[in-house]
């Protein structure tokens, strides 16, 4: 059984809209980086107990309530809803700890282990190709990954927290058009992949609470969105023609998935 | 259609700043890139040297990655096991973090203990975890005293010297309180308890006659139940596989017709396959009446040999009478009586203790005819069978128990072995609560009646001539072996399972120890450290550094780390560690083998250059016989059996009066037997449960690129004849339900040739993966424990009777439930079907 979201509406040349502004990217750029850099936080690890009562206070709302804006609303409203549940659960944080181990900490036969080399098919372990070429593309980025976070490289918190982080270095960039290509191909190449495998897995699983099941929904489709997105983005500087400073912005575009 | 970019827009605009965001996992480290390392390259000599159960092996590791392992250059007959290494290492299976059961969380000690295996785990640091570990401890020896602690007898952890994980958590609980521990072991434990009465040692793990003389001078040789070619490719110690050079050599002898080698098996086993050579079936659990007729034939046509009898064995006068039928059963043990039992024809068994009498004769036993109900009693009647033969002592004659083990009969090079981190407290010390109050109960039981002390508290059994009162511990450590697939009879386990308060386990991966565990601590593989190792249990054919290949993966930590800790919380850390970290220790052990060696005259390098090149091997040792000095001198050498002679006869045993454990070898009908034994009207198949011939015991079951090689429809194989296949509409390849009145499990039909209508085996070591924690849930993989029986062998060695087990199954019919044993990355959909490449 493949959870697959909603047809995702494709870009074509004929139809797009006018090339995005220096300024819109960048504040795009921002926002996207702040959705990203929120969803790796949420599998980095479990949620602590603060943190928990501000979400049982409200403080997601306006995040949620924007993806409703952009048309995911029947995902965003079944993680509200999720949230709003936890209220009646006796010790929240640790049902929602057991729940997040029993998903990615213990075992993919439980769960929905959140590695990419778990869902390669024909790899029968972890730490797989996935793992090697993320290793490898943060090393030539001068990026590590935190020492606290004892995890491989293919964890899709990090993969998160590295769109996170391209979308902000980004959100200057002189070729807005060669930007979006080069996120889009990160989207598609290193974490479109096996997304869906993950996001699958999550709603077989069953967790005590909803909250991961709706979670990992929710991912899933925010991330073939915000490909649709940067497709759209990149296509409409094809139409309109390069951008005039291209030719100072070195090519970030690096294979990793 | 286009884009809604501007509802993408206004969207993402309604997104402002949040707390909901953490620090980012990335930091910028310029000039730092993460995990670079010195570059292996394919010159195999350069990779790094470790050590392993499955033998010597070199790795290739690039940035902190494990790509390659090969043999060690010096292994001439590796097995196909060290394959599975490298998915052990990154085995989905890990425990990555210390877990605690969500319940046990809460709750501590008055948890709902029902939920055990239901995966309700928290994840906790380890300060937290050790903490939690210590309180546990501290509660129970002031609350209880040291009856209620119980330190699980330690099994085949890891090789290693310095981290050997039991010695580990013996000295430090040690350290702390005095515990409740164990004695024996579950693969040997009637053999280790009747032998030293009847040869004067436990015989199991004693080395053997030279495979040189035996080549040489053995005429005949008779593997009893004993599949060396598949048990040889483990060794306690890093295992070196040289003994398969003398199987090579004797499949040619037999080949040439130069000597005649006799399986006697109720399967045709891969030894025999290999060797091509002789098969003798037996129906299964009858090799008593079976060797009683070869005896009672030797007697009746008087082939023993009465010299050797009179000159170095007890108790033949007591014997006969049983021969002949006027004691005990009143039952003559004429080869026809034994062929209605065992199956064997009354002129084959004539005819074979005519062979073995004829000519020089090696018998050499496997264990498993031990591991059954009564378990001694093949044992005590081999080693008679051998001694009216006459040839114990003798070069290429007699007996053995352990040619099937560690290479035993390579000649040893008398080299002093490395010692190991100390497993008990320094002399001196007493634990921090010194206790030895057990309130009358055992401080050391039997092993496999551990369950027993849970569910029958305060009783007494007999063990060994003494009496052993079970304490009901409420507190259970497990450490270097998964309880949950040695011991028989899960459903029971279950059960007693509920009744204990806190069980720690501390390993690698999730076993179902680790499971049905409230702690749970993740330790690092052998290969995530630095130690050193003997190179050949018994050949001690040298010391082998094994380099730490890769850091330790996720939060794992060696155990010397996760004790070190342990002690720190009741501040005798540095008592613990002797103020040595690991490489110091290492050091430390590698030059007390140097000292000990140089009295040998037997020169080992600087340890420098030790641990550079790898290892140091010894000179290749001199040819032995087993028990030639008794024979030589039986008053000088005498026997460590209370006569110092064989016993045929034990008045030792005979006084402890157990009606299961008689003065000498008798035949008695077992619980429950196949091949129209008791109960084979309702379940007719006999299920044996022998060592892996894929992984060892329960170890490597995890790794996935292994387990395909061998799973069928990803449960593990039942292997059974054609003729009870056809019976029951089974073909090769299908799903299979097992079944008795014990548990249920499901298994991948392997039907073979080898195997005799009646009989069907289940590989020990497969892991146990219940559909749910509930008592008598379906295995959803195939663990034979969940089939065996949980009783001991006798009064004597109280040891496991996993062999004696009937069974009955049938073509599993519908959408079989998922395998829930594994982390494996195989997906299912909700109906258990598993899902190819894109889910």
């Amino acid at each position: 059984m493949a959870i697959r979201s909603r047809a995702m509406p494709e870009s074509r040349s004929e139809d797009v809209e006018a090339p995005l502004s220096p300024g819109e990217w960048a504040t795009v750029s921002e926002q996207r980086a702040l959705v990203y850099g929120w969803l790796s936080t949420l599998y980095a690890a479990e949620i602590p107990q603060a943190r928990l009562a501000a979400y049982l206070a409200g403080e997601a709302a306006p995040l949620l309530e924007g993806f409703a804006t952009m048309g995911l609303g029947a995902e965003a409203g079944r993680l509200q809803a999720a949230i709003d549940a936890l209220r009646e659960v006796r010790d929240a944080h640790l049902e929602l700890a057991a729940d997040f181990a029993q998903l990615f900490l213990l075992d993919a036969s439980a769960g929905a282990l959140p590695y990419a080399s778990a869902h390669d098919a024909g790899q029968g372990h972890l730490f797989g190709p996935a793992e090697a070429r993320m290793r490898a593309f943060l090393a030539r980025a001068s990026l590590a990954i935190r020492d606290d976070f004892k995890e491989p490289a293919d964890h899709l918190a990090v993969h998160l927290a590295l769109m996170a982080r391209i979308a902000q270095e980004q959100a200057g960039a002189a070729d807005v058009a060669e930007a979006a290509r080069d996120q889009a191909a990160f989207l598609r190449d290193a974490l479109l992949p096996w997304l869906p495998s993950f996001a699958a897995r999550s709603q077989r699983a069953s967790p005590r609470l909803d909250l991961y099941p709706a979670l990992a929904a929710l991912l899933l489709a925010l991330v073939e969105h915000d490909a649709g997105f940067l497709g759209d983005v990149a296509a409409s500087f094809a139409r309109g023609g390069p951008s005039p400073a291209s030719c100072g912005s070195p090519s970030r575009r690096r294979r990793s998935g | 259609m286009s884009f809604p970019r501007r509802d993408f827009l206004k969207g993402m605009a309604a997104i402002s700043g949040t707390g909901l965001v953490a620090p980012s996992l990335l930091t910028p480290s310029p000039g730092k890139a993460q995990g670079a390392g010195v570059e292996m390259t394919d010159d195999i000599t350069t990779w790094k040297i470790t050590g392993s159960h499955f033998g010597a092996i070199r790795a290739k590791v690039v940035n902190d990655r494990v790509l390659e392992v090969q043999p060690l250059e010096l292994d001439q007959h590796p097995t196909e096991m060290i394959k599975g290494i490298i998915g052990l290492i990154y085995s989905p299976s890990r425990i990555r973090y210390p877990m605690v059961r969500l319940d046990w969380y809460r709750n501590r000690h008055k948890s709902d203990t029902t939920r055990r295996g239901d995966n309700r785990f928290v994840r906790v640091g380890w300060d937290e975890a050790i903490d939690l570990f210590y309180a546990e401890l501290e509660r129970v020896q002031q609350e209880h005293g040291p009856w209620a602690l119980h330190t699980a007898g330690v099994g085949w952890r890891s090789v290693g010297q310095m981290h050997s994980c039991g010695n580990h958590m013996v000295r430090a609980i040690a350290m702390h309180g005095r515990s409740v521990g164990t004695i024996g072991d579950y693969s040997t434990g009637a053999g280790q308890v009747i032998l030293p009465y009847i040869l004067g040692s436990t015989e199991v793990y004693s080395q053997g006659t030279s495979w040189e003389v035996i080549l040489e001078q053995s005429q005949v040789i008779v593997f009893w139940a004993n599949d060396p070619i598949k048990n040889l490719q483990v060794g306690w110690n890093t295992e070196t596989h040289e003994a398969y050079a003398y199987y090579a050599q004797l499949k040619d002898k037999i080949a040439r017709g130069e000597i005649r080698v006799i399986s006697v098996d109720p399967v045709r086993s891969k030894t025999q396959n290999y060797l091509e050579c002789e098969h003798q079936y037996v129906n299964p659990l009858t090799d008593v009446p079976l060797m009683l007729a070869m005896a009672h034939t030797l007697v009746t046509e008087e082939l023993y040999d009465a010299e050797f009898l009179e000159t170095y064995a007890l108790g033949f006068d007591r014997f006969v009478p049983y021969l002949e039928g006027k004691t005990e059963d009143m039952v003559e043990k004429t080869p026809e009586w034994a062929e209605a039992i065992c199956g064997v024809p009354a002129e084959r068994i004539r005819e074979l203790a005519r062979l073995m009498a004829g000519n020089r004769t090696q018998l050499v036993f496997g264990w498993a005819v031990q591991r059954q109900q009564h378990g001694e009693q093949p044992y005590w009647m081999g080693a008679v069978l051998a001694t009216l033969l006459g040839q114990i002592g003798l070069p290429g004659g007699g007996i053995s128990f352990s040619h099937h083990y560690s290479s035993v009969g390579v000649s040893s090079s008398g080299a002093a072995m490395p010692g190991a981190f100390p497993l008990n407290l320094d002399p001196g010390r007493t634990p921090k609560h010194d206790n030895t109050d057990y309130q009358g109960y055992s401080a050391v039981i039997p092993i496999s009646r551990a369950i027993d002390a849970l569910l029958e508290p305060g009783k007494e059994i007999d063990f060994n001539g003494a009496k052993v009162k079970l304490p009901p511990y409420r507190m259970g450590v497990f450490i270097g072996h998964n309880q949950w697939h040695r011991q028989q009879q899960r459903n029971r386990m279950k059960e007693a399972y509920h009744r204990l308060e806190t069980v720690v386990a501390i390993d690698y991966n999730w076993t179902a120890t680790c499971r049905f565990a409230d702690i749970v601590l993740p330790a690092c593989t052998p290969f995530e450290r630095n130690d050193l190792d003997a190179y050949g249990s018994y050949s001690n054919r040298g010391v082998l550094a094994m380099h730490k290949l890769v850091d330790p993966l996720f939060n794992s930590r060696p155990d010397f780390a996760i004790f070190s800790a342990l002690c720190r919380r009741f501040n005798r850390e540095n008592e613990y560690t002797r103020g040595m970290n690991e490489m110091q220790w290492i050091e430390h052990l590698y030059n007390e083998c140097v000292a000990e060696n140089m009295l040998k005259d037997m020169p080992m390098p600087p340890f420098a250059e030790f641990w550079e090149k790898g290892y140091h091997l010894f000179p290749e040792g001199e040819p032995w016989v087993r028990h030639a000095s008794f024979r030589d001198d039986p008053e000088v050498n005498a026997l460590g059996t209370p006569s110092g002679f064989i016993e045929i006869f034990s008045r030792k045993i005979e006084r402890y009066g157990y009606a299961d454990c008689k003065g000498h070898p008798i035949w008695m009908e077992k619980i429950e037997r196949s091949h129209g034994g008791p109960g084979s009207d309702r379940f007719p198949l006999w299920l044996q449960s022998v060592h892996p011939d894929n992984r060892l015991h329960s170890q490597l079951c995890e790794s996935e690129p292994l387990r395909e090689t061998y799973a069928i429809q990803g449960r593990e194989p039942i292997f059974m004849s054609p003729e009870d296949a056809a019976a029951r509409g089974i073909a090769h390849g299908d799903i299979v339900r097992v079944f008795n009145d014990r548990g249920q499990l499901l298994a991948g039909a392997h039907v073979s040739d080898d195997f005799p209508p009646g009989v069907v085996r289940i590989q020990e070591g497969a892991w146990y993966g219940p559909t749910g924690p509930e008592i008598g849930a379906l295995d959803t993989y195939g663990d034979p424990n969940t089939l065996t029986m949980d009783i001991g062998t006798s009064s004597l060695a109280q040891a496991p009777s996993a062999n004696t087990c009937i069974v009955e199954m049938e073509k599993f019919v519908g959408t079989a439930p998922a395998v829930t044993a594994f982390g494996g990355p195989i997906e299912v959909d909700p109906d258990g079907n598993p899902i190819k490449g894109d889910a």
